[in-house]
């Protein structure tokens, strides 16, 4: 078996491989490699040749068979070379990605910590509100919210107007407080605003009178209970209340 | 009714004749008391008069309407049959039960001209067919200005609406036909109608077809009045939702005489679920509402809590109301829990007890 051409292909894999320790491949993030000798690597190479020989035919030329291997072992060189640059491609892109992902990481803690410190604030506020509450009435509540919102719609008192986006948030902040005491004020009972009763009498100024065989036709009757007694009751409430 | 005015339409056939005096009821005008009470609900309407005696009579139509072909021969078959029948805009509009039964037989739904308690904005012919309705139970006043106590619904805690506009409209109409209307709160009305003999103190609970009316009433005063926007129409169709039927067969189970403690079959037993859902909210609502409340009286006294209205007619409802009071922790005690002596009559019992009151003070 020629050995020069087994000789290059060994010296091809040391100049572009890399010595490395096990914590690095560690730190990497490599808890397993595969791992392939030198001299493995020659034994394929040198298999490939034989069985490739073969097929053609025991009786090929040894100067022939001489020539095939050193082209055999050009080639693997080659694509050695260019696979271990792609490697070393791959490997510092990957790099690049961790070094990306590390710093996105760094920045979402950074979010997470403030979100947790604004969830403590209103945290701290939502009991400050409920102390309250427990002594105090929905009438307070709402009071509460009305002053919140009142607070709320306030011009800014720093020198620097509210930008436009700022602004819209705050009348929308403004309008869903507004809806929510009206909301509640429901549920409890308390109107927000007076009613002021409305005339639509002249609605049926427009209404025409129809033509019908109502008057011929009867509508049902059936006696009701008695309501005297009602009477009765009421009227002596009533005199009960004024004195009389 | 005065002369109709002509809508286009000019058959030379049947013409109805218009009376001159008033309405031909059998109860005439002449002797009749003074007063009167109306209850405007999404199912019915009912009026309730007194006769010469001091009697009281109670008039009930349904609240719905069909339109048909205005033909010469369909307005003969209504005028021969006795059906009441309203000429507009070349159609003839059957009003009431009549309605209900010629939709049967036409396998079309009748028009509603309320939904969910208050006047439908979706039903375009809803005034002109109210104001006909409303002509026919009331008929017409004994004496101009004629007080009319009409029922009208509270503010619901669960849903927005629009009072003032169905409140206002009503006057409206009552006024142009000669009444002196006044409003009242359909659960004031119960207690007016139902809590005589506890001095007018007490709950009075009207189960509508769109709405449940609450009142809290102290010695006639309302101390606490609202409304929630579930009724019987609610339990009809949320029942037809789950059971996959149109909600007319669910009004028609409910209303064949099933009991709510004994409930026979996939359908009851969904009806009995909906039904105890709206007597368990609606207890829950008294319960918050009188916690939330300020400036309400002391009742130093234990209160009776009536229930009336068509959606409380079925067999064993008060039994279950009874039930679900006793799981709440109510915060003024509760003595009694009963049915109203006629719950279909006694919203518009309790207008016509605050009418004649409102005539007498």
């Amino acid at each position: 078996m020629a050995t020069e051409y087994l000789s290059d292909v060994r010296n091809e894999l040391q100049s572009r491989s890399t010595r490395t320790t096990l914590d690095e491949l560690k730190k990497k993030g490599l808890e397993q490699v595969r791992v392939i000798r030198s001299s493995q690597i020659l034994e394929l190479i040198e298999q490939a040749v034989d069985r490739a020989l073969a097929r053609r035919g025991e009786a090929a030329d040894p100067a022939a068979k001489q020539a095939l291997l050193q082209d055999s072992a050009q080639i693997f060189r080659d694509l050695l070379r260019t696979e271990m640059q792609q490697g070393r491609d791959a490997e510092g892109r990957r790099s690049e990605e961790i070094r990306a992902l590390l710093e996105q990481l760094a920045q979402k803690e950074a979010q997470v910590a403030e979100s947790r410190a604004k969830q403590a604030e209103l945290d701290a506020e939502l009991r400050v509100l409920r102390q309250r509450s427990q002594g105090g009435s929905p009438e307070d509540l709402l009071d509460e919210l009305r002053a919140l919102r009142k607070e709320i719609g306030k011009p800014a008192a720093p020198p620097a107007p509210a930008t436009g986006a700022i602004e819209q948030k705050l009348q929308s902040l403004g309008a869903e407080l507004t809806s929510q005491i009206e909301r509640i004020g429901r549920r409890v009972g308390i109107a927000s605003v007076e009613e002021s009763q409305a005339d639509i009498s002249g609605l049926f100024t427009s209404i025409p009178e129809l033509e019908s065989n109502l008057d011929a036709v009867e509508a049902k009757e059936r006696k009701g209970s008695d309501v005297s007694d009602a009477l009765a009751r009421m009227k002596s409430l009533r005199e009960g209340k004024t004195g009389a | 009714m005065g002369s109709a005015d002509h809508q286009g339409s000019s058959d030379a056939g049947t013409r109805t004749t218009a009376h001159a005096t008033g309405v031909a009821e059998r109860t005439p005008a002449t002797s009749r008391m003074a007063g009167k009470g109306l209850d405007i609900g999404t199912a019915n309407i009912l009026a309730a008069v007194r006769d010469a005696k001091g009697g009281i009579v109670v008039r009930c139509e349904r609240n719905a309407f069909l339109d048909i072909l205005g033909d010469v021969h369909s307005r003969s078959m209504l005028t021969r049959l006795n059906v009441p029948y309203v000429v507009h805009e070349n159609s003839l509009i059957v009003l009431g039960g009549a309605a209900f039964e010629l939709a049967n037989v036409f396998g079309r739904p009748t028009r509603r001209p309320m939904k969910d308690g208050l006047i439908s904005s979706q039903e375009k012919e809803a005034l002109p067919m109210m104001q006909m309705i409303i002509k026919k139970v009331l008929g017409e006043p004994n004496s101009p200005n004629e007080p009319c106590f009409f029922s009208v619904p509270a503010e619901s805690v669960d849903r927005e609406n629009n009072i003032v506009y169905h409140q206002g409209l009503f006057h409206g109409m009552l006024s142009k036909l000669g009444y002196n209307p006044s409003p009242m709160n359909e659960g004031h009305a119960v207690t007016f109608a139902e809590l005589a003999a506890e001095d007018f103190t007490g709950i009075g609970i009207s189960f509508g077809g769109g709405m449940v009316n609450v009142c809290v009433a102290y010695k006639t005063i309302p101390a606490l009045t609202f409304s929630v926007a579930r009724g019987g129409d609610w339990i009809d169709q949320n029942a037809a939702t789950v059971l996959g039927l149109p909600s007319s067969k669910c009004t028609f189970i409910k209303e064949s005489g099933m009991d709510m403690r004994a409930p026979k079959g996939r359908e009851q037993e969904a009806i009995v679920i909906y039904y105890r859902n709206l007597i368990s909210y609606t207890i829950n609502n008294i319960r918050n509402r009188l916690l939330a409340g300020r400036d309400l009286p002391n009742f130093t006294d234990p209160v009776e809590i009536v229930c009336a209205g068509g959606t409380s007619m079925i067999q064993g409802f008060i039994e279950v109301f009874r039930e679900e009071v006793q799981k709440v922790k109510f915060p003024i005690a509760v003595k009694n829990v009963r049915m109203a002596k006629e719950p279909l009559n006694s919203v518009s019992q309790g207008c016509l007890v605050a009418a004649v009151s409102s005539m007498e003070s």
